[in-house]
């Protein structure tokens, strides 16, 4: 191996050593929110919910190129969902079969995610988008509707490193998926039981 | 070493008020959704300054508070304004958790330290036989806060106060650099503590 072989290998080695690596474990709080009783909800998380990892092998910007989203997502969810249904069922994503008990069907998946660092933006902030599509199915999988639900999340880097608030600007946009969620179900669940009480 | 620093304060009484001891009080901010560049440090500066000058009420810490009322006080939902709180406070289990933890007031803080105008130049260099600076470089920091009482039970605000604090910090250097920095921030944390003390205590 030549001086110039050695120096490659070696640039390659410390840009593997520089790539930047982020790891979300944002747990939400136990939302306040009314239980809905006596209705059976059962749900099933899309791959991209269940463990989602981002990689930017283009980005030229200083923030990231690696985030392990980990299972913030999920908990995310389970936790939003729980605590409006106490009775909520978890399916796996390849369930296929039809449970008598259940009134609603939910699939949520990660449509996007998004963000911007403070060299795109010009300013000091890193700035994060999260968009999901939830699917809901009546009894008889029928689709009953599409839910988009984003989230939001900024983070200026004063006192925080690089990759910190990269980190919090994601859980921002985690806790703030979870109210719009929230928000969605408290202002929309009527609308779809009375779609059911329709279909039926 | 510090640089110097002029400070102006101000303060207004808009109604009656009362706190007693054990009542609680949450520092709060607005939201980024509105604009708002309060920074987060200047948050945690005021709460730990307020906890400690004080045992009169208390002071429960803001994500404290922001956790115990998810989803209803982060940034998309908390009250942005006075007008906001018959919204906020109609939510009964809000209402119930507020009372349970004897939250009578929000300290509602906005501001924020900006650098106005910067000047000098400083030049490092190192070689083998050793390196040093050289030059004179100086800036000029304003850190304009004010806090709104915000009365949960007459769903108001009762007063505000505010400090504002101008400084020049320098940094001359003759091989070694020596900063002696106006700690803007820092002395407006100071003051608005006091002056958010000096409000309650006149009640």
């Amino acid at each position: 191996m030549n001086i110039n072989h050695k120096l490659l290998l070696l640039l390659v080695v410390l840009c593997q050593s520089c790539t930047q690596s982020i790891v979300i474990n944002t747990t939400v709080p136990e939302p306040l929110v009314e239980k809905i009783e006596n209705f059976n909800l059962a749900v099933i998380y899309e791959d991209n919910i269940q463990n989602y990892q981002y990689e930017n092998i283009n980005s030229e910007s200083s923030a990231c190129c690696e985030i392990d989203f980990s299972d913030s997502q999920l908990n995310l969810f389970r936790k939003i969902l729980q605590s409006f249904f106490p009775g909520l069922i978890e399916l796996p994503n390849n369930n296929s079969e039809m449970l008598s008990n259940v009134d609603l069907y939910m699939e949520p998946q990660l449509d996007a995610f998004e963000f911007l660092s403070p060299e795109e933006s010009r300013n000091d902030k890193y700035a994060v988008w999260l968009k999901y599509k939830i699917d809901i199915y009546d009894n008889k999988k029928t689709l009953l509707s599409n839910w988009y639900i984003t989230g939001y999340g900024e983070q200026s880097t004063g006192s925080f490193g690089v990759s910190e608030s990269l980190t919090k600007a994601i859980d921002l946009a985690l806790r703030d998926t979870g109210v719009n969620l929230a928000i969605k179900i408290e202002d929309d669940f009527d609308k779809l039981v009375k779609l059911i009480s329709t279909d039926l | 070493m510090a640089g110097c620093t002029t400070t102006r304060l101000e303060e207004q009484t808009n109604l009656p008020f009362e706190i007693l001891e054990g009542e609680s009080v949450v520092i709060t901010s607005n939201s980024y959704h509105v604009g708002n560049e309060t920074e987060t440090d200047f948050l945690q500066c005021i709460n730990k300054s307020l906890i400690k000058k004080q045992k009169t009420f208390n002071v429960i810490p803001t994500q404290q508070f922001i956790n115990q009322l998810y989803p209803w006080f982060e940034p998309r939902t908390a009250p942005q304004t006075t007008d906001d709180l018959s919204s906020f406070l109609a939510r009964d289990l809000v209402r119930e958790r507020i009372e349970t933890l004897d939250v009578k007031y929000f300290v509602n803080i906005s501001g924020q330290t900006k650098t106005n105008s910067s000047s000098g130049a400083l030049t490092c260099a190192a070689g083998p036989g050793g390196g040093g600076c050289f030059g004179l470089a100086w800036w000029d920091d304003t850190s304009s806060y004010s806090a709104s009482i915000w009365d949960l039970s007459q769903e108001s605000s009762v007063g505000n106060v505010s400090a504002s604090v101008s400084g020049t910090s320098v940094i001359p250097a003759l091989v070694i650099p020596i900063p002696i920095l106006a700690r803007t921030q820092k002395t407006a944390c100071e003051e608005l503590t006091d002056q958010i003390l000096d409000f309650f205590s006149r009640n």
